[in-house]
């Protein structure tokens, strides 16, 4: 696999992430949270289907800690954590998901970026000593995990057509 | 893969300032490209959202008029606000000096980008750190002028008059730096309350400015009951020398003032006059050199 193109498209994903999809251009308001979609969590998602289990979690590991950086709280290793637990279950069963069927794409984004988000934002709280409002925090992970579902078959579709640039090794299971 | 596990389980462990530096030293990979085209992609949502409208040209007339209006009221209050204290502090000669002094500052322009409201906090980076001479506590301000910012305010500039508070620097790095939005619940920001009653302005009583738990509002604690206060009154910085930030800068306005029956203070909630969302050319408010 050619990882600095997975290095490029991770920073891309990132930078659209926080330029389109701040308030106030393509963010929607809702419930009185800013919904954004995890672009860099679809990423993830995608090589998660493509990589061997130990690939995936590192790769993930580099993508939470990036998510953590980008964001303006809580405490840095909580996304590196997460993002590289979750993502390596998901490398685990991959073979189980038919990863070309965009409602399976949907809703593996949805659950992931649901269980991420939502554990995230409750950590956060918590390690800011805030109040820590489970079902607070599980209505914004709803909120952002159905925005990633919805752009995830467009994003798949993207980063299917680059599968060749990328020279993924593995081919995902029912491609 | 255990190595990994323990690196992340280590940097939970960081104390929160030390994590503020690391995240405020990573801000300039990613901030470069927004401080391009973020204005821009901000811009033409703006424009988007406005050329969908029907009769653009009267919507784009009234929509100023309007910014116009609220912006003149907030000035309006401002002055209010300072005469009242320039009344008292005539007064007392010997305390003018000191009231001058405090006047000249001076605005280093930045950009706001990545507003958000999440994990109990409502924070924001800036495009400006400590080689544009940002300092930690200093004021985040926007402007309102009809024809922008950029038109009626110059590096330098003193006047201040109906600049919206944002927010307070948090922390700094050498390219960017991390504001706390005045909505975050960790806020706690000295306001005095400004009233228009029979056409008349008048300095209301003062209180404590924290952000709502939800990071949207303001709460208002310390305002007596015997006060009066209405919807819609104005909310400024306090003039108090204890209080860090400068004064007279516009807060907000009372959206909402309820008072229990047997409650001391009223619990009176404030609608931010800058929404982070709207704030992307703004101004820090530095003492002057």
């Amino acid at each position: 696999m050619r990882w600095f193109l997975v290095v490029i498209l991770a920073y891309a994903a990132i930078v659209a992430e926080m330029l389109l999809f701040r308030p106030g251009v393509l963010a929607v308001q809702m419930a009185g949270h800013w919904a954004r979609p995890d672009l860099l969590l679809v990423l993830g998602v995608f090589l998660a289907l493509h990589l061997e289990s130990h690939e995936t979690f590192v790769v993930a590991w580099c993508f939470g800690l990036a998510f953590d950086l980008a964001a303006v709280a809580g405490r840095l290793g909580v996304g590196a954590l997460l993002f590289a637990l979750v993502l390596y279950l998901v490398g685990l069963f991959r073979k189980s998901v038919v990863g070309a069927r965009v409602l399976a794409q949907f809703l593996l984004c949805f659950g992931v970026c649901l269980a991420i988000h939502w554990a995230w934002y409750v950590a956060a709280r918590y390690l800011e000593a805030a109040p820590i409002k489970v079902w607070r925090s599980a209505e914004e992970a709803l909120l952002d995990a159905l925005y990633t579902a919805f752009l995830a078959p467009y994003l798949f579709w993207l980063f299917r057509s680059l599968r060749g640039a990328l020279r993924l090794a593995t081919a995902a299971p029912a491609d | 893969m255990a190595g990994l596990l323990l690196v992340a389980a280590g940097l939970l462990f960081l104390p929160p300032v030390a994590t503020e530096k690391v995240r405020l030293l990573a801000g300039p990979v990613f901030a470069p490209l927004q401080d391009v085209t973020g204005g821009w992609a901000l811009d033409l949502a703006q424009e988007i959202r406005q050329g969908s409208r029907p009769g653009p040209d009267l919507q784009r007339e009234v929509a100023r008029l309007v910014a116009e209006a609220a912006s003149l009221q907030d000035a309006l209050a401002q002055s209010a606000a300072r005469l009242d204290e320039y009344e008292r502090r005539l007064r007392d000669l010997a305390q003018v000096r000191d009231g001058l002094a405090s006047l000249p500052c001076r605005l280093i322009p930045a950009r706001l980008i990545a507003p958000e409201v999440a994990g109990g906090r409502a924070g924001a980076r800036l495009v400006g750190g400590a080689e544009s001479g940002v300092q930690k506590g200093q004021a985040v301000v926007r402007r309102y002028v009809t024809g922008g910012a950029e038109a009626g305010v110059s590096r330098g500039d003193p006047v201040l008059t109906s600049a919206g508070l944002v927010g307070i620097v948090d922390e700094v790095g050498p390219l960017t730096s991390a504001v706390r939005l005045l909505t975050d619940p960790r806020s706690g920001l000295m306001i005095q309350i400004v009233t228009r009653r029979e056409e008349k302005w008048l300095a209301g009583p003062t209180g404590v400015a924290r952000g709502s738990e939800d990071g949207t509002a303001l709460r208002v604690e310390g305002v007596p009951r015997t006060a009066d206060v209405r919807v819609g009154d104005f909310v400024v910085t306090s003039p108090s020398p204890e209080s860090p930030v400068p004064a007279y800068l516009i807060v907000g306005r009372i959206a909402g003032c309820r008072l229990k029956p047997a409650g001391l203070f009223f619990e009176i909630t404030v609608e931010p006059r800058v929404a982070p969302a709207e704030a992307g050319e703004v101004f820090v408010v530095a003492p002057a050199p």
